[in-house]
C-alpha cells in the first residue's frame, strides 16, 4: 500500500474554490442559504484547525482528566446544540439530555474500547476521544431530530396526549405514540443508511483508516464496531433523553409543562 | 350528593377575563350542556373539568373529592374524555380500542346504534368523514363505560338524523353523568342543565 498523499496548505485553500458551484446554485434559486454556508464553513475551518492544534497536545499528554474533560466539552456544546436547534428549553431540559449523553456514552465506551477492542487503558485518548466523540456527533444529529419531533408531538397534537391520557389507563398509554413516531423519526434514516453501507456509501471513518495506510480488513472491522456503537449509542442516548425529560415536561397533574416549550410553541388554553 | 361540584372558578388568559367566580352542581346523571359565543371558554371550562388546564382560581369536586394533583388519576379514571380536532397516530379505530383496552362488544352496540357497521372499526382515520369519525369516536369511549362523559361540540360534525341517534343513545343511559359543550339548539334542549358562559 502506498504511503499516504499529504495535502499542502495551499492545495487545502485552493479546495475552497469549489464551494463557489453550490454557491452560485443557491444565488440563482434565492435558496437564502449563502450566509449560513459560509458561516458554517468558516467555523468549522477554525473549529477543526483549533481542534487539531488541542488534539495534538491531548494525544501527547494522554491523560484521563485531560480526555474526560475534552469528552465532556463535547458533550456540553453537543446538549447546548441540540436545544437551540430543536427550539426547546435550555435550562429546563440542559441536565436531563447531559445525564443521557454521559450515561450513553459510559455504557458503549465500556463495551467497545473495554470489552471488544480490550485496550489495557481506557482513556487512551488515540481511541477514547475519536470514538466518543463519532458517538456523540451522530447521537446529537438524531437527538435533534428526535426531540423535535417529540415536543413538536406533543406540542401541535395536545388533545390526542390528553385524550389518551384521561380515556387510556396511565400517563404511559398517552405518551407512547409520541415516544414511538419520535423514535422512528431519528433513527429510520440511521437504520436505511446502515443498510446500504459499503454499497452506496463509504462511511468516513474506513475512508479515514485506509487513506491512513491501514488494511481494509482491519478497516472495515472498525467501522463495523463503529457502526454498531454509533447506533447504540444514539439510540440509547435518545430513548433515555426523551424519559428523562419527561420528569419535566409534565407536572403533577400530568399537564404538559408550557415552559418546557419555547416560545415558538405554545401551550393549551 | 353531587356528582360535580364547581366554586368560583376563574380562568384568565393574559388581560382576558374567560369567566369569573363561576359556581355550579351536577348532579350524579345529569346531562349538562354548557353554551356561549365561540371564544367565551366552553372549550377551556371542559378542559379545566377534565384538569388539563389549570383554573386561577377556584375548586373542583367530584363526589367529595377534591380534583388535585393527589386525586386526578383516580378521578380521571371514572372519565371518558372526547375533545374536538385531534389527529391520530393509531391507524383506525381497532388500533385505538386496543390501545385503550376497551370492549369491542360495547363498541359494536353504540355504532350499530349510531348507524354505522362494526367495520368502520378497520377503516383508516384518513378514510373516514367527519361525522363517521365523530360518531366512531363517541363509539369508543362509550366502549370505556365510564361514569362522567366529557364532550366537546358532541354534534358539531353530524346531520340532524345522526344528532338524534345520539341523543336516543346517550338519553339511555342515565348512570351517565354528561358534561358537554354545545352550539346546537336541539342538543341543548334535551339536557336537564345549560350553563350559558
Amino acid at each position: 500500500m502506498s504511503p499516504i498523499q499529504d495535502i499542502s496548505w495551499v492545495n487545502l485553500l485552493l479546495s475552497f474554490v469549489i464551494i463557489a458551484i453550490p454557491l452560485a446554485g443557491f444565488w440563482y434559486y434565492r435558496v437564502g442559504l449563502t450566509k449560513s454556508t459560509l458561516i458554517a464553513i468558516a467555523r468549522m475551518t477554525l473549529q477543526l484547525s483549533a481542534v487539531a492544534i488541542y488534539l495534538e497536545f491531548i494525544f501527547e499528554m494522554n491523560n484521563p482528566f485531560l480526555n474526560l474533560g475534552w469528552v465532556l466539552i463535547m458533550i456540553l456544546v453537543g446538549v447546548y446544540t441540540t436545544l437551540k436547534r430543536s427550539n426547546l428549553n435550555i435550562k429546563t431540559l440542559a441536565v436531563p439530555l447531559i445525564i443521557s449523553a454521559i450515561t450513553s456514552l459510559i455504557i458503549v465506551d465500556a463495551f467497545f474500547l473495554g470489552a471488544i477492542i480490550q485496550l489495557p487503558y481506557i482513556f487512551e485518548s488515540q481511541y477514547f476521544i475519536p470514538i466518543s466523540g463519532m458517538i456523540l456527533g451522530n447521537a446529537m444529529n438524531h437527538n435533534i431530530v428526535g426531540l423535535n419531533a417529540y415536543f413538536e408531538g406533543l406540542s401541535n397534537n395536545q388533545n390526542l396526549y390528553y385524550f389518551l391520557l384521561i380515556n387510556g389507563k396511565n400517563k404511559k398509554t398517552a405518551i407512547n405514540p409520541f415516544i414511538v413516531q419520535a423514535i422512528r423519526k431519528a433513527l429510520n434514516p440511521m437504520i436505511a443508511n446502515t443498510s446500504v453501507m459499503g454499497l452506496i456509501s463509504l462511511p468516513g471513518m474506513m475512508t479515514g483508516q485506509i487513506l491512513g495506510g491501514n488494511s481494509p480488513s482491519t478497516a472495515i472491522r472498525y467501522q463495523i464496531m463503529i457502526m454498531l456503537a454509533i447506533f447504540t449509542g444514539c439510540s440509547i442516548n435518545l430513548m433515555l433523553s426523551i424519559i428523562l425529560s419527561n420528569k419535566v415536561t409534565f407536572d403533577k397533574m400530568d399537564r404538559i409543562s408550557t415552559t418546557v416549550l419555547a416560545k415558538s410553541k405554545k401551550g393549551l388554553r | 350528593m353531587s356528582e360535580l361540584e364547581v366554586e368560583n372558578l376563574t380562568k384568565v388568559f393574559g388581560e382576558k377575563q374567560i369567566f369569573s367566580s363561576l359556581s355550579f352542581s351536577v348532579d350524579k346523571g345529569q346531562k349538562v350542556a354548557i353554551k356561549g359565543e365561540s371564544g367565551r371558554g366552553k372549550t377551556t371550562l371542559l378542559r379545566i373539568l377534565a384538569g388539563i388546564v389549570a383554573p386561577d382560581m377556584g375548586e373542583i369536586r367530584y363526589g367529595y373529592t377534591l380534583f388535585n394533583a393527589h386525586t386526578a388519576k383516580s378521578i380521571r379514571s371514572k372519565m371518558a374524555y372526547l375533545p374536538q380536532g385531534i389527529e391520530f397516530i393509531a391507524k383506525d379505530g381497532n388500533e385505538l380500542c386496543e390501545m385503550l383496552f376497551v370492549d369491542k362488544a360495547k363498541v359494536s352496540k353504540s355504532l350499530d346504534a349510531l348507524l354505522l357497521n362494526t367495520s368502520i372499526l378497520e377503516q383508516p382515520f384518513s378514510e373516514l368523514s367527519g361525522g363517521e369519525k365523530q360518531r366512531m369516536l363517541t363509539s369508543i369511549i362509550l366502549g370505556l363505560s365510564r361514569p362522567i362523559l366529557l364532550l366537546d361540540e358532541p354534534t358539531s360534525a353530524l346531520d340532524a338524523n345522526s344528532t338524534k341517534r345520539l341523543i336516543e343513545l346517550i338519553w339511555t343511559l342515565p348512570d351517565i353523568t354528561l358534561i358537554s359543550t354545545s352550539h346546537n339548539p336541539i342538543w341543548e334542549k334535551h339536557c336537564d342543565k345549560v350553563i350559558s358562559l
